[in-house]
């Protein structure tokens, strides 16, 4: 008997958005189950128990428990690994590998860079604080050599790891969506190779079902 | 085939492949990389990594920069040879990744931080900030009750066996351990001492540190 997946999080948050694009992309089913956020749901105890971390999402799917985006993404494609988009390469392990290369690169490179900028604008404005110019640019000026990388790679691939959409591109939707709207999407516009790939991949209909709900209230 | 891995045996991210390398019995040889010259950053390595960071495999034709992927790839690739590092079952696997996660965003950042702050930045003739210290201290201690938590329940963190989530902790607990003077934050926390003294005095490792340090 197969379990419905759940997923603990919220329609605006970037990792919750992470997990469910990449649910819609193997065509499972899962129930998203709210967490109040502006209550602090996710810092409390009923929630603790669930990710020690305190943060959103977790997956719950039968008896396993998993918190952090990034490990529920791959579970995930890897369970599903023979229905819908093939987000792994696992008939492949060097292109299996290059994957797992260019998703380090997200997790260690990219957002490190974008999260801060992310935060500035969309986050610190909720708790009354205004954007801090310094971060901004600080993080800029870092994104801005990440995505020179970037550029040279999508010259030669149409993506990431090579001339199929993975994982790699995957996660690096939510935060690249919200950056979009900041004074800062220029860094991504007017670099020809990275625009083409972004407009690409945000464009896929797995990701129009989450960023549907990806919004502040603004328009 | 020789794996080839560009680095330094001192410095933590190639540590971590070298680690996993000598846990799976594969044979490497390291070439290399003056840190302290610049060399990463010059336009011959950028070739073989854009971000200008080491390690960097070469396998044959086949080349991988990120040494959290790279022990990802050594493993499924030997997963016959050596110790299981992977976990067995799909959802071993999962909490694996889980713990690997856990250690890049919610570990590393505040670990390494303070290794600049204590190590690098007077090695470097600079002065570290004191209340930036304490606060990365602070959050790390915060980080490391969790562990202690996770690991009163459980002999290593993604399971009952040791497995790539211990392996990446390695070098970078060691540097904070004895470089950085940080060793109460293990020592102090009753599990998470244990787990540390099964993971550290494991072969792999002791054969490590004795090529480094």
């Amino acid at each position: 008997m197969t379990t419905l997946i759940k997923l603990y999080g919220a329609p605006v948050s970037t990792c919750t958005a992470r997990v469910m694009t990449c649910l819609h992309e193997k065509a499972v089913d899962f129930a998203l189950v709210p967490v109040d956020l502006f209550s602090c749901e996710h810092k409390q105890p009923p929630f603790l128990a669930k990710n020690p971390f305190g943060q959103i999402p977790v997956l719950e799917d039968g008896d396993l428990t998993l918190f952090e985006s990034r490990a529920m993404t791959a579970y995930v494609a890897e369970k599903f690994k023979e229905a819908g988009t093939d987000l792994i390469r696992h008939h492949d392990l060097k292109e299996a590998a290059l994957v797992k290369v260019w998703i380090e690169v997200e997790s260690q490179q990219f957002h490190p860079a974008i999260a801060p900028i992310v935060y500035e604008y969309f986050v610190a404005p909720i708790q009354g604080k205004s954007p801090d110019q310094g971060v901004i640019d600080a993080n800029l000026e870092k994104l801005s050599k990440v995505l020179d990388v970037y550029e040279a790679k999508l010259s030669s691939a149409k993506y990431l790891a090579g001339d199929f959409y993975s994982l790699a591109d995957l996660h690096h939707l939510p935060y690249t969506y919200y950056f979009m709207k900041t004074p800062c999407a220029s860094i991504i516009s007017e670099r020809a190779h990275v625009k083409a790939w972004w407009e690409d991949i945000s464009s896929r209909p797995a990701f129009n079902k989450v960023s549907e709900g990806m919004n502040f209230g603004e328009k | 085939m020789v794996v080839k891995v560009y680095g330094s045996v001192k410095a933590a991210c190639p540590q971590r492949v070298l680690a996993c390398l000598l846990e799976k019995g594969v044979e490497f040889e390291i070439v290399q990389v003056d840190l302290d010259e610049g060399e990463h950053k010059r336009p011959e390595f950028l070739l073989r990594q854009p971000f200008g960071q080491v390690p960097v495999i070469e396998d044959g034709d086949f080349k991988l920069f990120e040494s959290r992927a790279i022990i990802r790839y050594y493993a499924a690739k030997y997963v016959n040879q050596g110790p299981n590092l992977l976990g067995n079952t799909l959802e071993e696997k999962a909490l694996v990744d889980q713990w690997l996660e856990v250690e890049a965003h919610n570990l590393n950042d505040l670990a390494f931080n303070l290794v600049l702050q204590l190590v690098i930045l007077p090695r470097m003739g600079q002065r570290s900030d004191t209340a930036l210290v304490h606060n990365l201290e602070q959050k790390l201690e915060a980080v490391l009750n969790i562990y202690e938590q996770r690991l009163s329940k459980s002999n290593y963190l993604a399971g009952d066996s040791f497995t790539l989530a211990d392996l990446s902790h390695l070098p970078a607990l060691r540097y904070l351990m004895n470089e950085a003077g940080m060793a109460h934050l293990v020592t102090q926390r009753k599990h998470v001492n244990a787990w540390w003294d099964k993971i550290s005095s494991r072969p792999a490792w002791k054969k490590l540190a004795s090529l480094a340090h």
